[in-house]
């Protein structure tokens, strides 16, 4: 009987354990993807991953390879501080998903994966960008300039004063609108006794039933199909207040939905801006409207930004004219400032609801403290 | 100068520094004082000129493969480095004209590759195990190992340690079946985890990768190549995050959509 050879029992046994390697991997990795990618619009599977990977140029990898580098060296602090605000980042890009418009969201799915998670973060950025900015503006404005002012850490503090400040608001507020809701007062103590996070979760399920209470009582805005709004009304809630906000600029009488006051059942009242202001809000809001960004969607991420800042400002500029806040000689001193000092300066003078004179391109000695435009005012 | 002079220009001198922002000075556009005084309007102007111009620079950009080049040229020297060490410390210490003693050379060169075993170890057990590692447990075993060697040397007759125990008097058919065993179970694992199962894609979390220790050496690329498309969401989430403004990044997060709505609650009341 002849013996077996050493090095053919070593090469049977390596093949072995290597098809026994590969059939578990093949069976793990397929198994992963499923249960990792259980929403087209929002996650990306593994396999998709490694082929976006795979298409980005060697500056681009190598980009990314110095950012892993950059992020595994960063203090525990700042690494926590980085997670949570790309968590949040994330959850605005979920949100953002459930708030797109069938027709659009149509669009971003039959789109390929690394384009349609690309357009998505950028959606999210621009949305948390203008919510930041929109929260700004609505708070006081001595606490926005202490803001505004403060060193890193001292912003940091007062942000989370703010917070707690916001999160004792909850209950006084759920109370100022309970007898509107319909609520008891033991319903309203039991939501007030919920620990912070599920008490902000249920102000937001009390938001939107006083909206789909209120277009309940007064039909829906002028150009609304009942079907939109159907679907609308079944997102949860912070997807429903994010479709509101946005579909606010298409229908601006939805905006008395989100803050009805009593007395003003009777018709959809006309919102506070004049339209000549609306126009100019709603110009600077086009990176904000996800159809203007998906029809852009064939175009590379940057490019993309620069087609959208160039619509925008253009629109602007228009907007501003045809309104009246600026003349022609104004326009000229616009064209030549940077996009960011362009949109800082319109973006101060919508602040203000129109009272503050929209060019600061004239130089400082020829300023004056007039108003934008005789007689526009909040 | 007159104070509200020094006053507005203490102002503008707060404002500037740091990322040309030319925003930041539009709120200076507004002071009183320059109604009164063209000298702070036209330092104004200038420097709002000056942040304009800063601001439309574009920032500098690194050249790509720099980093690959940086690496190279390092491992070149320190190779250099290691070929010529063995004359240059002799020749460093024949430069003093001290009397020097015997074998001085030798024993520096030990203490330096101990304590480069020493970092080692920590560096590896920290790696390996995830778990919290004495900062001197290699040092610790080294000398226990040392001590141990040291007591076999000089009484032969002490019991065996676990060290000794492993030179068992194997034939040369029974290691190699050993040998082969394991370098298959190794290729196994290795194809497991490697390339081609889910650990090829390490289902390490970013938060694991973030608190894992560094290796003494430097990153292989394909291993990091791995790294990165396991983590390529939240890497791209990053850079979105990065493109944000100073504020915009503490606002978002400490603040979301609830603060929004109970803002608009409170004006909503203020205004009823």
């Amino acid at each position: 009987m002849s013996k077996p050879r050493p090095m053919s029992r070593l090469l049977s046994a390596a093949v072995f354990a290597s098809c026994f390697s590969l059939a578990i991997a093949a069976w793990a990795g397929s198994d992963q993807d499923a249960v990792r990618n259980p929403d087209q619009g929002t996650t990306a599977s593994k396999a998709d991953l490694r082929k976006r990977f795979e298409s980005l140029s060697e500056e681009q990898k190598q980009a990314l390879r110095q950012r892993l580098e950059r992020l595994k060296k960063l203090p525990a602090q700042e690494r926590q501080d980085l997670r949570t605000q790309a968590g949040q980042l994330e959850d605005m890009g979920r949100r953002v998903y459930g708030s797109l418009a069938d027709r659009d969201r149509e669009r971003l799915d039959g789109l390929s994966a690394d384009k349609r998670q690309d357009l998505l973060r950028e959606m999210a950025l621009a949305e948390v960008r203008d919510m930041g900015h929109r929260i700004l503006r609505k708070l006081p404005q001595e606490e926005r300039e202490r803001l505004e002012a403060a060193e890193p850490q001292e912003r940091q503090r007062l942000l989370l004063e703010l917070r707690h400040q916001m999160d004792r608001r909850i209950g006084q507020t759920i109370e100022r609108m309970a007898p509107e809701l319909g609520f008891s007062a033991e319903q309203v103590k039991n939501l007030n006794d919920l620990p912070s996070n599920e008490r902000r979760a249920k102000f937001l399920h009390v938001v939107k039933r006083r909206c789909t209470q209120y277009v309940d009582r007064k039909g829906l805005p002028e150009g609304m199909q009942a079907k939109r709004w159907e679907r609308i009304q079944q997102l949860p809630p912070d997807e429903f207040y994010l479709a509101l906000l946005n579909l606010r600029r298409e229908f601006p009488g939805l905006a008395r939905a989100m803050n009805p006051k009593p007395g003003s059942d009777s018709e959809w009242s006309a919102p506070r801006l004049s339209p000549e202001l609306q126009r100019v809000r709603r110009a600077m809001e086009a990176h904000l409207d996800p159809t203007e960004r998906l029809e852009l969607a064939e175009k590379g991420g940057v490019e993309r930004e620069r087609e959208l800042k160039v619509r925008r400002r253009k629109r602007a500029m228009a907007a501003l004219h045809k309104g009246g806040y600026v003349t022609g000689a104004d326009l000229k001193r616009l064209e030549i400032l940077p996009d960011e000092a362009f949109f800082a300066l319109v973006r101060r003078f919508l602040d203000s609801g129109g009272k503050q004179a929209p060019i600061d391109a004239r130089p400082p000695k020829e300023r004056t403290r007039g108003p934008g435009r005789p007689g526009d005012r909040r | 100068m007159s104070t509200s002079c020094m006053e507005f220009r203490q102002q503008l001198e707060a404002l500037l520094g740091g990322r040309p922002d030319p925003e930041r000075l539009t709120v200076l556009g507004w002071h009183e004082h320059l109604l009164s005084c063209g000298a702070c309007r036209e330092i104004l102007e200038q420097e709002e000129a000056l942040e304009l111009l800063l601001a439309s620079l574009p920032d500098p950009q690194l050249p790509p493969d720099l980093s690959r080049r940086l690496v190279r040229r390092l491992r070149q020297v320190e190779s250099e480095a290691s070929d010529a060490k063995g004359g240059a410390l002799e020749s460093l210490l024949a430069l003093d004209e001290v009397a020097i003693p015997t074998g001085l050379a030798d024993r520096v060169r030990e203490g330096v590759a101990q304590a480069r075993l020493e970092d080692r170890l920590d560096a590896l057990l920290e790696r390996a195990l995830r778990v919290e590692v004495p900062q001197d447990l290699g040092q610790r075993v080294l000398a226990g190992l040392e001590g141990e060697r040291g007591q076999d040397l000089l009484s032969p007759t002490a019991p065996p340690s676990r060290a000794r125990g492993r030179i068992l008097p194997l034939n040369r058919g029974v290691l190699l079946k050993l040998a082969a065993a394991i370098l298959v179970v190794a290729s196994g694992v290795a194809l497991w985890r490697g390339t081609l199962g889910p650990g090829g894609e390490s289902s390490e979390t970013p938060s694991d990768l973030l608190v894992q220790g560094q290796g003494d050496g430097l990153p292989q690329m394909a291993s990091l190549d791995e790294e990165v498309i396991e983590n390529l969401s939240e890497l791209l989430y990053w850079e979105s995050i990065e493109s944000l403004g100073p504020i915009e990044r503490d606002l978002l997060s400490q603040l979301d959509l609830t603060d929004e709505a109970l803002l608009d609650s409170a004006l909503e009341a203020e205004g009823s």
